[in-house]
């Protein structure tokens, strides 16, 4: 044991002395083409730098591989040092397993030292979190194991070397072209690595290893069958022409079969698997200061609003936020992808700062809030909810109760608020604060109960072009069909009701979940609180993985002065500090597709 | 009493039947080696016995099998069938951990051209727990090879003889030579055989030597064995190889000609 490890460590310290000039040109080199990946990153839209990162080493990787080979295994046959190795008291195996351990750690450190700088610079970018970092490691490090180990088979089959490569390089290219390459040593980052964010390819993984280990029996199996005299009969001493010459044949078989029909990591286009949607937690500063910032930052979710298709936003209430022990005070939103962008609002307010958001909101909309109530269609279809309420739920339950107010239509207004003081005391109105506009079922919203939105409310608080597009129908359809729509509204009112009774957060038993505002499908204004009052502080949080995503200084030190504003045409996603920039991806119905528009948030 | 072993009944009719051997308690003794390249057999039985402390000429023609009778001493090559005794040890294939007790110099030297020979000693050692440095060191001294010079630098007498320096250095039992002093000038000549005869004699090391001159098998060895198409002709004292095959051919030979001897054995026989 220990003279198999000294001879272990004579071979490996021979091998590492023999090769480390080359490894280190091959590095240099490496490090060298990162830049060019990185500039193609940046200048390709769909190029984003995780893909970059990974098709760098996907590509260069076997090239690497190829010329490590060379120099470890044929150039030991060829120049005849192989005899003087199988004369020392070294078993072949004890050799081949070196020259595989050496070659394994140069083709892999190689393909890392390409990967991982542009990957970094993905992690400050396109929110690659340290899971998905060492998940991605992985899959170049398999693949280009299975690369290595192909490439020893195919080095101790000696003269026939060339025409082998040149058999798996066109079989390899048939199979690129089809689904069979997820059955090849090219599954685990085949699939290109961005659709790898929101789940790991196992089944790759499985593959690809697969490949690496029967290669790699195969390729023990070739170097050490009765002594190694296999590859020893397979070598023959070739000129340097003949070598030379098919070096470059399987390079150039490598580079048109693999490289030049870009039938590697997918379509290295990794916008589509990025978040969409971006929850964005605005922590609330100096609470005095809140309505000029609320304003500015309405504004801007007032912009994305107003995208064509409409982008509604829809405020709801604050007791399904999916993060109630955060700190506060607060204001919460969340952007929503696909036709809708859904803001969250909620603050935490002292009693004194609830009485005025309630004040202000009532300003407001006391006149239309009255005029809903008193709505007989509007109140029985049950949509156009006004809340304003304490953020527990039994406790609404049990105001309503209370108050007496009838269920699916609730109206709080200031007496309602006073009524709930003087029931619940300060506890209760500890938590008040909440503004909420709950919208229902949204394929219950017919032109009919449009026409009555337009009724009842101010035209000026429609911001919604959705909404605008009702108002100029419903001049025409409010008096061309009003007794039928009456004779639909008694029916629906009373389904409604029945609906209504089983609405959960109408229960005060079981809280709203995140799940129930997936179909919402009512624009809102948002001008009804734009007098209230946030500071940006933008952290977006992955939605795949759950964890917030940020800007790393260095990159927004080092990178940003020299590329300027990574919104310009190349359309990117950043969190920062003091500025977010969110893709919104809209459907086209026009096109019939995704739009993905980019849009900045500036924290005021 | 030499071993006289017949090529086949039909070559070598005229021969002594095959004797038991003289030989006691052989370092290293072989039994029905057979090997063959894909359908061309190269060695058919072939069994040496090599005593301790003994300097073993092993006669042949270019293509007789010496070489490949030496790598398969080595474990470089396996053998189709036959055994292999060695210390005390009987194998099929030698082992690394004999190969650790042979000292093997080959016929072309393919050292890494860009080690020095200091490095290239050091990396040797890394293989052999019986490594002696300041043998190897003097060894060069002697031999007036510079440790810092390139591998790739050296003639090839030079290479040779710092061959003979790492393998003697290893302290081997035995030291396996394969045509040692083919293609090297008179004077390296010398030294090599010099060294041979010193590892013999001073160091008591036991020697297997393969050539096709046999002046020098005259000149050094104690046995002399004759390969000839695969097969061992003749296994015996260097002094009594004359007389036998004059007595077995019937051949006109004068005492010491062992030129003609073995052209006689392996030509004319």
């Amino acid at each position: 044991m220990i003279a198999t490890f000294r001879s272990a460590v004579a071979l490996t310290a021979k091998e590492l002395q023999h090769h480390a000039l080359a490894l280190s040109f091959i590095g240099i080199w490496s490090v060298l083409m990162v830049p060019f990946a990185f500039v193609i990153a940046l200048s390709s839209g769909g190029t984003s730098f995780v893909a970059a990162g990974t098709g760098l080493a996907y590509y260069y990787g076997p090239i690497a591989v190829l010329l490590i080979v060379r120099r470890l295994v044929i150039q030991e046959y060829e120049d005849g040092t192989i005899r003087f190795l199988d004369a020392l008291p070294a078993p072949a195996w004890l050799q081949f397993l070196v020259k595989a351990g050496v070659g394994w750690i140069a083709s892999v450190g190689l393909a890392w030292l390409i990967a991982v700088p542009l990957l970094l610079f993905a992690s400050m970018r396109e929110f690659v979190t340290v899971v998905w970092f060492l998940q991605l490691m992985f899959a170049i490090a398999l693949y280009i194991s299975a690369w290595l180990a192909l490439t020893f088979a195919v080095a101790h089959t000696g003269r026939f070397r060339h025409w082998i490569w040149m058999v798996v390089f066109l079989l390899m290219g048939s199979f690129l072209e089809s689904d069979w390459q997820t059955w090849t040593w090219h599954a685990a980052l085949g699939g290109g690595a961005d659709a790898t964010r929101h789940a790991a390819p196992w089944l790759g993984f499985a593959v690809t290893a697969g490949w690496a280990v029967a290669t790699g029996l195969i390729a023990l199996f070739l170097a050490t069958f009765r002594g190694g005299s296999l590859p020893a009969a397979a070598f023959k001493s070739a000129s340097t022409r003949e070598r030379v010459n098919g070096a470059s044949l399987v390079l150039a078989l490598y580079l048109v079969v693999e490289v030049l029909p870009e039938a590697g990591p997918g379509t290295l286009n990794g916008h589509d698997t990025l978040p969409q949607a971006s929850p964005l937690v605005h922590h609330a500063g100096d609470v005095g200061a809140w309505p000029s910032a609320t304003r500015s930052a309405l504004h801007d979710l007032e912009q994305l609003a107003t995208l064509d298709p409409p982008t509604r936003v829809v405020l709801y209430a604050d007791y399904d936020r999916p993060d109630p022990d955060a700190p506060g005070p607060r204001v919460r939103w969340k952007l929503w992808d696909r036709d809708e962008v859904l803001v969250r609002v909620r603050s935490e307010p002292t009693v004194a700062d609830a009485a005025r958001v309630i004040d202000a909101v009532l300003e407001q909309r006391s006149a239309g809030l009255a005029t809903l109530a008193a709505d007989r269609g509007f109140a029985a279809d049950g949509l156009g909810l006004f809340v304003v309420e304490p953020a527990n739920d039994r406790a609404l339950a049990e105001r309503r109760a209370a108050l007496a107010v009838r269920q699916g239509l609730t109206a709080v207004d200031l007496e309602d608020w006073e009524a709930i003081r003087g029931r619940f005391g300060a506890d209760i109105a500890a938590g008040v604060g909440a503004i909420g506009l709950t919208v229902l079922e949204g394929d219950a919203l017919g032109p009919w109960l449009e026409t009555h939105l337009l009724r009842v409310l101010p035209e000026s608080g429609l911001a919604s072009a959705r909404l605008g597009r009702v108002n100029d129908i419903a001049g025409l359809t409010s008096e061309q069909h009003r007794e039928a729509w009456w004779a639909a509204l008694e029916a629906a009112a009373d389904r409604r009701q029945e609906e209504i009774s089983v609405i959960p957060e109408w229960s005060g038993e079981v809280a709203l979940s995140e799940e129930s505002w997936s179909n919402l499908d009512l624009a809102w204004w948002v001008e009804d609180i734009s007098a209230y009052d946030v500071e940006l502080v933008a952290r977006p949080t992955d939605p795949v993985r759950g964890r917030p995503m940020t800007l790393e200084p260095t990159y927004r030190a080092l990178v940003m002065p020299l590329l300027g504003s990574p919104t310009g045409e190349t359309p990117t996603w950043f969190g920062a500090g003091d500025r977010v920039w969110v893709h919104l991806r809209t459907w086209e119905p026009l096109i019939g597709g995704w739009v993905t528009t980019p849009r900045t948030v500036v924290n005021p | 009493m030499p071993t006289l072993i017949p090529r086949s009944a039909a070559l070598f009719a005229r021969l002594s039947p095959v004797e038991e051997s003289p030989l006691t308690s052989p370092v290293l003794h072989t039994e029905g080696i057979q090997f063959a390249y894909g359908r061309r057999s190269v060695l058919r039985g072939v069994e040496l016995k090599v005593e301790r402390g003994q300097v073993y000429g092993f006669l042949g023609r270019n293509g007789a099998g010496k070489t490949t009778t030496l790598q398969i001493l080595l474990g470089i090559l396996i053998p189709n069938s036959g055994i292999i005794h060695f210390a005390g040890r009987s194998v099929g294939r030698t082992t690394p951990g004999m190969k650790q007790r042979i000292g093997y110099v080959s016929q072309h030297q393919h050292f890494y051209e860009w080690m020095s020979c200091h490095r290239l000693g050091r990396f040797v050692a890394g293989f052999y727990p019986s490594w002696d440095q300041a043998s190897f060191n003097k060894r060069l001294h002697d031999l007036k090879i510079e440790p810092k010079q390139k591998v790739g630098t050296l003639s090839g007498g030079s290479k040779m003889k710092l061959a003979m320096a790492l393998a003697l250095a290893t302290q081997p039992e035995i030291l396996i030579l394969d045509e040692p002093t083919a293609g090297v000038d008179p004077i390296a000549r010398r030294e090599i055989l010099d060294m041979m005869r010193t590892a013999a004699q001073d160091e008591n090391r036991t020697v297997l030597f393969s050539t096709h001159n046999i002046y020098e098998v005259g000149q050094i060895a104690d046995v002399v064995g004759v390969l000839h198409e695969g097969e061992l002709v003749y296994q015996g004292a260097v002094g009594e190889f004359v007389a036998h095959v004059r007595n077995a051919t019937g051949e006109a030979l004068e005492d010491g000609d062992l030129e003609a001897a073995f052209v006689a054995l392996v030509v004319d026989g």
